[in-house]
């Protein structure tokens, strides 16, 4: 059953959202808005706070202040009503070794309380998508990175998530299988789901992205178009241009080895 | 620094005893420093009596005395060869990291032999230390001779790890490198649990014939008239503080040591390139596409069963815990045999040693199944109450141990069905309380390291050795006849219990 969300809302509101482990601040009261049907890409340096972020909006970290709303759905107060119409897939993908890729669906399919009929359906719908139909039966330990990543992301839209959060998805991953996915992402958002990426392969960002936010030291510190983002830059400035010069701050301030 | 001669040796020795050694947790040190300092309390204790009965007497070298230390020497000496022989295939598969050292500039030789010396170093360390109290006893009282155990010991731990260097050795010729390390395991486990089970063996023997065969044999030892000086007793000789003895055994030890590890690093020098190469099997289950079946519950625990069902390594290791259980196996089917009638503090024995036996269990799956979980950012960011997440785990855990418990209690119900009874009852809490406190306590880890995981927490570690203790006691007072004193340990357990939930991890 789906969770009652906002017809209106943002696909992602986060409100004043903080969090510090120990005397490290991650997040600094970060404001953020994705709307409804976009592909929304999160850019920054290393130890930003991306994936913290996204780690809260997941529910797998408790913010230490702030507040989050998935269309609408108070996920501090509604966390399960949150997590019903979400998924995460973190960079490095999240797989049994001993279990077969179909397997594998089933159980991501039976978290999530997918019918079965309907989760058996998508399952295979998935796997041909991406080509891994013929190994459903392998367990998923002698999978190559690219297959792995491809069962990952096969997991995370079983449930048909509307808002669907990935951690550098594209890491590592050959070129014909980068494509498969950025197709499936692609396809995805004009079907109406929400994408969040973070990357550090800024041509994805420049390619797939409606909209980029670039975050540094735990808080936003541009957001726009791609368009936006170069006027507001200069003339003739690259992505690249930009976010280096967005970011110049913290990375003159991380230590050096 | 350099790579080459002794000191690049003495470096990678370095590396390898502190990987050997090293907790997990450091922000655990305190309560690791204070359990070890209790330890080292015990250990003194212990040492501290044994040693004052050892010094009232000079080791004496006849035949009685060095019959009974040769029977021990060959206790402890299974138990090293157990232990050798796993910690060598650990050394070679578990850690990983033979590719970065294989990589480096040290030869394959030196890394080898260096990772055969680690074992060597690892085995003699742990039974130095369990008797480092009875030697500091022995110095402080100045009963030299005595003092020679030492390095006897020492001795003893690098023979027997030769030995088990070349057993490894031979598994790896024999049936390949992927079976070994099941091999290894299962048969470090039984040559460790040999004499125990080789001394309970005699319960097979009808009741009647079992004191006629314990005086056979008592006659039979006391028959022997081996000469003290006989070459069979020369290892008795040199733990009993014969000079000549102890350095030709250390001298003849350490030789055969070396032999074992030059072989050891030459053949596993191209073995190991073979075990590095396997990689992860790419295993498929052919027709057994199955149709989807639901239920978060049931999703939960049919993923935990495939998992364990499907790695034989983890799978040896659960099952290996069970040795123990093999001499209540022998009295079940002796008395029944010989007419069903037993003590009833057998009995008690009996359904605390099931409890035990299913909470140690149960704690090793929890383990697996809430610490080893592979994915956990996937099942914390799916749409489930964490206390149902955790509820399924902890069934995953608990219902094999139950249905394990449940034969245990089915054997005793033909002799004692109220005894059964109990044993189930107490199979269950011991099982349910050890699966919680893992729940509670759980700290992140992975399923290869499944051998190390007392270490990873200490806290859940000492929390369910107690639960565990207390809910046996209950349960062995309970099936003994004695409901009303079984109270006390249980009491005590849920006490425990209840301070353990209390102090349980929150989540970040």
């Amino acid at each position: 059953m789906n969770a009652v969300t906002a017809v209106n809302a943002p696909a992602l509101a986060l409100r004043g959202l903080a969090k510090s482990f120990g005397d490290k601040r991650a997040v600094a009261s970060l404001d953020l808005d994705v709307r409804a049907g976009e592909l929304y890409a999160l850019l920054g340096p290393n130890g930003a706070g991306k994936t913290t972020t996204l780690r809260m909006v997941a529910g797998l970290l408790q913010p230490d202040a702030g507040e989050i709303r998935i269309f609408g759905v108070d996920a501090r107060v509604d966390p399960k009503g949150a997590k019903r119409i979400t998924a995460w897939l973190p960079d490095e993908p999240m797989l049994y070794d001993k279990l077969t890729a179909w397997e594998y669906l089933e159980f991501v399919a039976g978290l999530w309380g997918v019918p079965t009929k309907v989760a058996k359906a998508r399952a295979q719908e998935l796997l041909e998508l991406l080509d891994l139909w013929q190994h459903k039966d392998e367990c998923c330990e002698g999978f190559s990175r690219g297959m792995k990543q491809k069962a990952a992301l096969a997991g995370a839209l079983i449930h048909e998530p509307k808002l669907l959060m990935l951690d550098e998805p594209l890491t590592g991953l050959d070129a014909a299988i980068a494509r498969q996915v950025k197709d499936l992402l692609q396809q995805r958002v004009r079907d109406g789901a929400t994408i969040i990426l973070t990357t550090h392969i800024l041509e994805v960002a420049e390619r797939m992205a409606h909209r980029i936010g670039i975050i540094a030291d735990g808080a936003l510190v541009a957001e726009g178009t791609l368009g936006e983002l170069q006027t507001r830059a200069g003339v003739g400035m690259s992505l690249e241009d930009v976010f280096l010069q967005l970011t110049a701050n913290t990375r003159r301030a991380e230590p050096t080895a | 620094m350099t790579i080459r001669g002794l000191g690049g040796f003495l470096f990678l020795l370095g590396h390898e005893i502190r990987l050997a050694f090293r907790g997990r947790k450091d922000k655990q040190r305190g309560a690791r420093l204070a359990l070890l300092a209790f330890l080292g309390l015990v250990l003194f204790a212990v040492g501290w009596m044994a040693a004052s009965l050892l010094s009232k007497f000079e080791p004496s070298l006849t035949t009685p005395v060095l019959l009974a230390t040769s029977a021990g020497i060959a206790f402890v000496a299974t138990l090293m060869l157990g232990h050798a022989l796993i910690a060598a295939t650990d050394a070679v598969y578990t850690r990983g990291d033979l590719d970065l050292l294989l990589s480096s500039p040290f030869s394959p030789w030196t890394v080898m032999t260096v990772r055969a010396l680690g074992v060597a170093v690892q085995v003699a360390t742990t039974y130095v230390v369990m008797i480092s109290g009875l030697l500091v006893s022995l110095a402080i009282m100045g009963a030299w001779k005595w003092l020679a155990i030492g390095p006897a010991l020492i001795g003893l731990a690098l023979l027997m790890t030769g030995g088990g260097l070349l057993v490894a050795m031979m598994l790896f010729a024999t049936i390949g490198p992927r079976a070994t390390r099941v091999a290894a395991q299962v048969i470090g486990a039984f040559v460790g649990a040999s004499i125990f089970l080789a001394f309970q063996s005699q319960q097979l023997l009808p009741r009647s014939e079992r004191s006629d065969a314990a005086r056979a044999m008592f006659e039979r030892i006391s028959r022997i008239d081996t000469p003290a000086d006989s070459p069979l007793f020369f290892p008795a000789r040199a733990f009993l503080g014969d000079t000549n003895a102890l350095l030709v055994w250390s001298i003849g030890s350490l030789l055969i040591f070396a032999l074992a590890a030059f072989w050891f690093s030459r053949r596993f020098t191209s073995d190991a390139a073979a075990i590095l190469a396997l990689g992860p099997k790419r295993r498929a289950f052919r027709d057994r596409t199955r149709p989807f079946r639901g239920g978060v519950m049931a999703s939960l625990v049919r993923k935990e069963w495939r998992l364990i069902a499907r790695d034989p390594v983890l799978l040896s290791q659960i099952l290996l815990q069970l040795i123990y259980m093999i001499p209540l196996i022998f009295v079940l089917y002796r008395t029944s045999s010989d007419g069903g009638e037993m003590h009833a503090g057998m009995f008690g024995v009996m359904a605390g040693a099931v409890a035990a036996i299913s909470a140690s269990l149960a704690a090793s799956l929890a383990w697996l199944t809430v610490s080893a979980e592979d994915a956990p950012d996937l099942v914390a960011a799916a749409p489930i109450e964490r206390r149902m997440l955790e509820r399924g785990k902890l069934v995953a855990a608990v219902a094999p141990v139950m249905v394990l418990a449940g034969v245990a209690a089915a054997g005793i119900a033909r002799l004692d069905p109220t005894a059964a009874l109990w044993t189930i009852a107490g199979a269950t809490a011991a099982s349910i309380s050890a699966g919680y406190v893992g729940v509670w306590h759980q700290e992140p880890g992975a399923r290869k390291d499944f051998r190390r995981r007392p270490k990873a927490s200490w806290t859940a570690q000492l929390g369910q050795s107690f639960v565990t203790i207390a809910w046996a006691g209950a349960t062995g007072l309970a099936a003994s006849g004695l409901a009303a004193l079984a109270i006390i340990p249980g009491v005590i357990a849920l006490g425990v219990l209840l301070a353990l939930g209390e102090s349980r991890r929150k989540p970040a």
